[in-house]
């Protein structure tokens, strides 16, 4: 063979080597794209509507004072709109279930983001401290909902990242056992409704989304019985994790120069005798933790500004119906005021 | 190389030692086999045989075994 | 950093990425950088640890490399430098094995000690650093290599720490081996998305043995194990069966992530399994599981301990006393028996694995033994042990001995092993297997067809690749709406039907 016709030879294989190589890359990328889509299509139809969509989007609007901030309690006993009537300032409840002190900073960051507040209340619920986090994507999914921007992906870093992949990569993993109500959950998306933040998508008959993220819960015809519960303190059992993220939020809200107050709400009176120990350490370990960093802490187990009856609450646990939730946020409201004087 | 087919056949009967060249490879011949016949080796041709020696090159077919008892015969 | 980690997965996107991107004369110096980053991610102090390990080895490789160069040809010249070369030897094995042997067995002496003696020692139990036991046979292989003269001893101490430190195989293996593995590490490589898409697929298999098979049957074998007096017969023989299981998918799926990873940087490392539940005997099994800890033990303990003068002695004389064909075979059964119990050892320190180890050994010596006994029965009886009949019945009794093995391996002490046995055989009822015994082990319904289903995949690809088929390229050739679907099908089965591990700490919220 002639020495320059084995060169073009060489080069024509490189040529169809690389072309074929480029083909391998492009069909690559069509595979994700495909894996992608259908991972979205999955979770579009699985994931239900919950309210934390609709207090992001609240979030999303601006132009707050005061940011609740909390567990479910905070978003069961805390009406906004009534604080709002007593202070004279701009709230919205961001008081969630399932959302841990981590949780709490983004929520704070992401405020920040968009426009920061002039004070944070923070309700604390020392149950939070110490019970074990469910691992994953639990409802009502903060991070999923919150819209993409450079806080969001270091939250993901900072809750996901040491976690098994699949909570990031395919959040509707949990609910893979719902595929039965697919259907109506892409009605639900699909809709004006959903579009225009219509609370009556995360509304039912016994709780009904108020606006600013106040979840109001219906007194029921007859009377339940309310399941025992009460609070189980061990100072032992607290995460240190999590100290160190509420210390983190106070720390960084004093550098955005927000003010920062921590609210306990009051348990039913039948809830705190039957163990009035645990209530009282845990209030005082808290007063402490927060006086160290300079936080004022408004108990309302201890300052008995509010009667607890329990015919005010719907479970043991402290969650109020709407009217118990309504006087007890006038009377917050008050505190609050009072707070802002000092 | 008649004496060290006969050693071979007497440890492990089924196998075609004069025309083999994967005994390691292939696995026919395994750890307990290679050592039995390290030990007969050394006492037949009073040699010794130290586990640098024990590679597939000197084990996979009876004229590679030949070849190394002859050079540790020379040393 | 975990293996099914969202940070591994977007550790290696990063690593990988920049691998083909950065002029590939740095290559070798990129997974450097990112082998000790992946390190350092365990925690700083145990660095300390992987250097100490690295140093000390390099310097001895060297030094036995400029002994064995230097002049001296007289007897008595060869003499010293065959003496220093042992030293040097014998230092470096002693502090790198020492390390580790203190940080894994000083509870276990301690606590022994405590036992006899009625003292109150008490040892902090550390935490092991990343891949101790990996990383010092790996490096411990090379110096026995260099001294022997198999292999020329490494002269930039940079490239030497990548051969110790290369991160897919720090977490769980395999055990390398320097002249396979150096020459790759630091050749450089070209983009192929053909090795890269084979990577890929083979983290994804691996994962998929993790999380669906691995994970779910762990359930009942933690539950079973942990409060092994509640449990008896067929309870007890799921469990184990699950451990099976659990092992062999936890285990060779890791290995699969791990060769996936080597394989996205165009690296061959040495396979660690070939479907060892279709061994035909245990040692046939120790050819097929853990493969390179099966090689390091025969090449690095076992062949030099045969070989050693005691041995021969012990040899000379067993031939005197037993015969030629007993006396020859009894001192490899001795030096058998001693690798075994080092396997054993290796595993863990209780006794329960020391048990482990030697019921291997001792099979494995009386199979070697009773050969002769075998070969006539089989004449006696006609029976060709060569049909496959024969070869099921073998694979069938293999997979019953290695599951007793299990029992010291996984029972919470010798003791519970041996309650386990017994509940076995004494409890037994058949009807637990059909009156809800078993769904009260934390699993339903669902999870066992599961499981059942992702056992007949893994000996269905098992069958396949025992024939010689290579899968991956075998897929590669199909269709893409086929090959597609295949990849696609395992990629979502893993959030689909991988088990959830709940909580943190095992607490489970009832949402599902």
């Amino acid at each position: 063979m002639h020495n320059s016709d084995f060169e073009t030879d060489v080069k024509k294989m490189c040529a169809t080597g690389k072309r074929k190589q480029w083909k391998r890359i492009l069909y690559a990328g069509l595979f994700l794209l495909c894996v992608v889509l259908l991972n979205e299509a999955v979770g579009f139809a699985l994931l239900p509507v919950t309210y934390a969509r609709m207090n992001l989007h609240n979030l999303e609007q601006g132009g707050y004072d005061d940011l609740f901030i909390g567990t479910s309690r905070g978003a069961n006993n805390i009406n906004p709109a009534v604080v709002d009537e007593v202070t004279g300032r701009k709230s919205t409840n961001l008081c969630m279930g399932n959302v841990y002190p981590l949780d709490d900073l983004y929520l704070i960051r992401e405020a920040c983001r968009i426009d920061p507040p002039k004070r944070v209340i923070y309700e604390l619920d020392p149950s939070y401290y110490t019970v074990e986090e469910f691992q994953g994507m639990a409802d009502p999914f903060v991070l999923h909902e919150m819209s993409f921007s450079s806080v969001k992906v270091r939250y993901a870093a900072d809750k996901y990242l040491d976690d098994d992949f699949r909570i990031l990569l395919h959040q509707w993993m949990f609910y893979r056992n719902h595929l039965s109500q697919a259907p109506e959950i892409m009605k639900m998306k699909l809709s004006e409704a959903y579009r225009n933040y219509d609370p009556a998508l995360v509304s039912d008959a016994q709780t009904i989304y108020r606006g600013e993220g106040f979840l109001a819960r219906q007194r029921p015809e007859e009377e339940t019985v309310r399941a025992e519960s009460w609070l189980n303190w061990n100072e032992e059992a607290v995460k240190k994790d999590r100290e160190e993220d509420l210390i983190e939020m106070i720390r960084y809200c004093k550098e955005q120069d927000i003010e920062f107050v921590a609210v306990i709400l009051p348990a039913p009176e039948e809830t705190r005798t039957a163990n009035p120990e645990g209530y009282e350490a845990s209030g005082q370990y808290y007063e402490e933790l927060l006086k160290k960093q300079g936080v004022p802490l408004i108990d309302f187990n201890e300052n008995g500004a509010f009667t607890a009856d329990l015919e005010k609450y719907y479970d043991m646990e402290g969650h109020m119906y709407e009217d118990g939730a309504n006087e007890f946020s006038r009377i917050l409201g008050e505190y609050l005021s009072l707070s802002r004087n000092m | 190389m008649e004496k060290l087919i006969e050693i071979l056949e007497d440890i492990q009967p089924d196998a075609d030692y004069e025309n083999c060249t994967t005994l390691i490879d292939d696995g026919i011949l395994e750890s307990f086999a290679i050592l039995s016949i390290v030990g007969e080796l050394e006492d037949e041709f009073d040699i010794s045989i130290t586990p640098a020696e024990i590679i597939p090159e000197n084990f996979n077919s009876a004229a590679a075994l030949w070849a190394m008892v002859q050079r540790l015969q020379n040393e | 950093m975990s293996l099914v980690s969202a940070e591994f997965l977007i550790f290696i996107l990063i690593s990988a990425g920049g691998y083909y991107l950065i002029p590939k004369r740095g290559q070798w110096i990129w997974l450097l950088a990112f082998s000790y980053l992946y390190y350092l991610s365990s925690g700083v102090g145990v660095v300390f640890f992987l250097l100490s390990g690295t140093l000390t080895t390099y310097v001895a490789g060297c030094s036995l490399e400029m002994l064995e160069r230097s002049v001296g040809d007289t007897e008595i010249e060869k003499g010293t430098k065959k003496r220093k070369k042992k030293r040097v030897l014998i230092l470096t094995l002693v502090f790198n094995f020492g390390i580790l042997g203190i940080l894994k067995y000083a509870g276990f002496f301690v606590e022994n000690i405590n036992l006899v003696f009625h003292t109150g020692f008490s040892f902090q139990t550390v935490l092991l650093p990343l891949g101790i036991s990996f990383y010092t046979f790996q490096s411990m292989g090379y110096l026995l290599d260099v001294y022997w003269g198999k292999c020329k001893a490494e002269k930039n101490v940079f490239r030497f720490a990548l051969f110790v430190s290369f991160f897919p195989q720090l977490l769980q293996g395999p055990i390398g081996r320097y002249d396979r593995l150096v020459e790759q590490l630091y050749r450089t490589h070209s983009f192929s998305m053909e090795r890269i898409g084979f990577g890929a697929q083979r983290i994804l298999w691996g994962y998929f043995k993790k999380l669906v098979l691995a994970d779910r049957a762990g359930v009942v074998v933690n539950q079973v194990f942990q409060n092994y007096t509640d449990y008896m017969g067929i309870t007890v023989m799921v469990a184990v069966l699950c451990y099976s299981i659990q092992l062999y998918a936890d285990f060779s799926g890791g290995i699969d992530v791990v060769l996936g990873t080597a394989e996205l940087f165009g690296i061959t490392l040495d396979e660690n399994f070939k479907r060892p539940f279709l061994a035909v005997s245990i040692t046939d099994f120790w050819h097929r599981w853990h493969i390179t800890l099966g090689t390091w033990m025969k090449d690095y303990v076992f062949y030099p301990l045969s070989l050693s003068k005691g041995m021969s002695r012990f040899g000379k004389w067993s031939k005197k006393r037993f015969g030629k064909k007993t006396g020859r075979v009894l001192p490899i059964c001795a030096a058998n028996i001693v690798v075994f119990l080092v396997v054993g050892i290796w595993h863990g320190a209780a006794w329960k694995y020391i048990v482990y180890g030697l019921y291997n050994g001792v099979l494995i010596a009386l199979a070697s033994l009773f050969a002769p006994v075998f070969r006539k029965g089989f004449e006696w009886t006609h029976i060709d042990p060569k049909s496959f009949g024969w070869k099921i019945v073998r694979i069938i009794r293999t997979f019953f001995l290695v599951n007793i093995s299990w029992y010291f391996d996984m029972a919470l002490s010798l003791s519970a092993a041996v309650t386990m046995i017994k509940n076995t055989v004494l409890g037994f009822r058949i009807s637990a297997l059909y009156d809800g015994t078993l769904l009260q082990l934390g699993l339903d319904r669902l999870d066992y067809i599961q499981l059942l289903i992702g056992v007949a995949v893994l000996f269905a690809v098992g069958i396949l690749q025992e024939k010689g088929i290579r899968i991956r390229e075998r897929i590669s050739s199909y269709p893409l709406l086929i090959r597609w679907g295949i990849w696609m099908i395992l990629l979502f089965s893993l959030p689909f039907f991988g088990y959830i591990t709940a909580g943190k700490g095992g607490f489970i919220y009832a949402q599902f």
